[in-house]
């Protein structure tokens, strides 16, 4: 009886470290590889945000189309690299969300184009991407190190009909939003321009936002 | 101020207007849009005296015109009247003030008369994301409503009026049905709205002659830019650099778990 009974401890203590050791292989894992547990699936975020912020990404869907469908201009862009930083992300057409605010994808992984406007490529005007900095869920964004662009650098977007288009970094400037000069930056006349946006500077905890943006501004090179 | 007293679309203007308007006095001139909204009537329409329009038919716009500012006089002919002289179909005097834009229209009453109406357009920049509609009832018909996606979107309006709505940018089913009904008398069709633009539809024609349609005029470039890009942490907390808090505690389990088992083990063994 002493026999099996401890035979069965020593079942019940191996199924117990096989668990811990998963526990801890896993998530160290997952973490070092830059994974993280799917969003909304931890405490971290307000939940309250979450379902308007998916109503944003619905219309982005919606949006794909009319940017398809849009005559004589150049195709929808599809992929932004910036090799100087090693950021290969995907690009997602998206419009205004209800507050009158360019809408951004919720994923922090892409980046959204904003498809009234421009698109790259285009004869005239401001091209707009804009991407999230960072969450605490999802982690660094495609953008998180857009402020260590150097004037020069190359960025290099892909449109949906293959062509790849090649602009040059003229400046980056961190500037407060309140005075973000929001007609430049969506101006659709002028010279052909791209224009890459994320937030930067300091984080305000209590507006749950940052308090400047980092605009980026590229010339077709 | 809708309806101005009367402004006048034509002839002799799209000449003198294009020399006008390149010399920088634009604020002496006005924008004029012409309508025709009377069926089986093709006519030439003259201003000032003068031929500006020939042929000009039915169920189509032109436009937009810049004309000098000022009190002009419109006259519509018949098509093949031989010149401006005798008795118009339709005449009007019309004042169009500097900076104006307008929208002379040449329908049926209510009751089927031919008639001129001015309308003035709204082409202040739309917010962004948005497009503007205005629809107007030129057309022999009683009250009717606008129904988008099959839903009265605009209620009640009456010869010679319009409404105007700010809706987003995108394609609407929309149709014309009676005032109080849902059955279309005019469409359904997909209006394209288009982001920054405004789109004036003008209901034409007679319901009892089942002449009824619409001519649509778009005005683009009206738009505005957003009022900020908002990217920064989706979740309301930016990111932490070094172990997140749902890896650090998962990890901790774990040693606590391995700890437990590793004694376990120790101690049935013995």
């Amino acid at each position: 009886m002493g026999a099996r009974r401890a035979l069965n401890r020593r079942r019940a203590g191996g199924a117990g470290l096989v668990v811990g050791l998963l526990l801890v292989i896993v998530p160290v894992g997952l973490w070092l590889t830059g994974t993280g547990p799917p969003a909304g699936t931890t405490a971290g975020g307000p939940p309250a945000s979450a379902p308007a912020l998916v109503a944003g990404a619905g219309t982005a869907a919606a949006g794909a189309v009319a940017a398809a469908s849009e005559p004589g201009g150049p195709a929808a862009p599809l992929r932004i690299r910036l090799p100087g930083l090693g950021v290969d992300a995907a690009v997602v057409p998206v419009g205004v969300d209800p507050s009158g605010e360019m809408t951004v994808p919720e994923e922090v992984a892409s980046v959204g184009w904003y498809r009234f406007g421009p698109a790259p490529g285009a004869a005239a005007g401001s091209s707009v991407l804009a991407g999230h900095v960072d969450d605490r869920v999802q982690g660094p964004g495609a953008f998180y190190r857009l402020v260590e662009l150097q004037a020069g650098q190359p960025v290099l977007v892909t449109l949906a009909d293959g062509t790849e288009l090649t602009f040059r970094v003229r400046t980056v400037e961190r500037i407060g939003k309140p005075e973000l000069p929001v007609q430049a930056i969506f101006d659709r006349a002028g010279a052909p321009r791209l224009t890459l946006i994320t937030c930067g500077g300091e984080f305000d905890r209590a507006a749950g936002s940052f308090r400047d943006n980092i605009v980026v501004r590229a010339d077709p090179a | 101020m809708r309806r101005m007293s009367l402004a006048l679309g034509g002839v002799l203007a799209t000449v003198a207007a294009l020399t006008i308007g390149t010399t920088a006095q634009a604020q002496e001139t006005g924008t004029v849009y012409v309508v025709h909204g009377i069926p089986n009537t093709p006519v030439d329409v003259y201003v000032d005296g003068q031929r500006a329009l020939d042929d000009f038919a039915p169920g189509t716009s032109q436009g937009p015109l810049q004309l000098p500012a000022g009190g002009h006089q419109v006259a519509l002919f018949a098509a093949d009247a031989p010149d401006g002289s005798g008795s118009p179909v339709l005449s009007a005097n019309a004042d169009l003030p500097a900076g104006a834009n307008v929208t002379l229209v040449a329908h049926l009453s209510e009751s089927g008369q031919p008639a001129i109406t001015p309308f003035v357009n709204d082409v202040s920049s739309v917010p962004a994301g948005q497009a503007r509609l205005v629809v107007r009832h030129t057309a022999a018909a009683p009250a009717v409503d606008v129904l988008a996606a099959g839903s009265p979107v605009i209620s009640g309006l009456t010869n010679p009026n319009e409404k105007a709505l700010e809706v987003p940018a995108g394609t609407v089913p929309a149709s014309v049905a009676a005032a109080g009904t849902t059955q279309p008398v005019i469409g359904p069709t997909n209006l394209d709205l288009q982001e920054g633009t405004a789109t004036f539809v003008h209901a034409i024609g007679s319901l009892q002659d089942s002449t009824l349609g619409v001519v649509a005029i778009t005005v683009s470039d009206l738009h505005s830019a957003p009022s900020g890009v908002p990217s920064g942490a989706p979740s309301g907390a930016p990111y932490e650099p070094g172990l997140p808090g749902w890896l650090l505690l998962s990890s901790a389990a774990g040693v606590l778990l391995l700890g437990l088992s590793v004694r376990r083990w120790v101690h049935a063994g013995r």
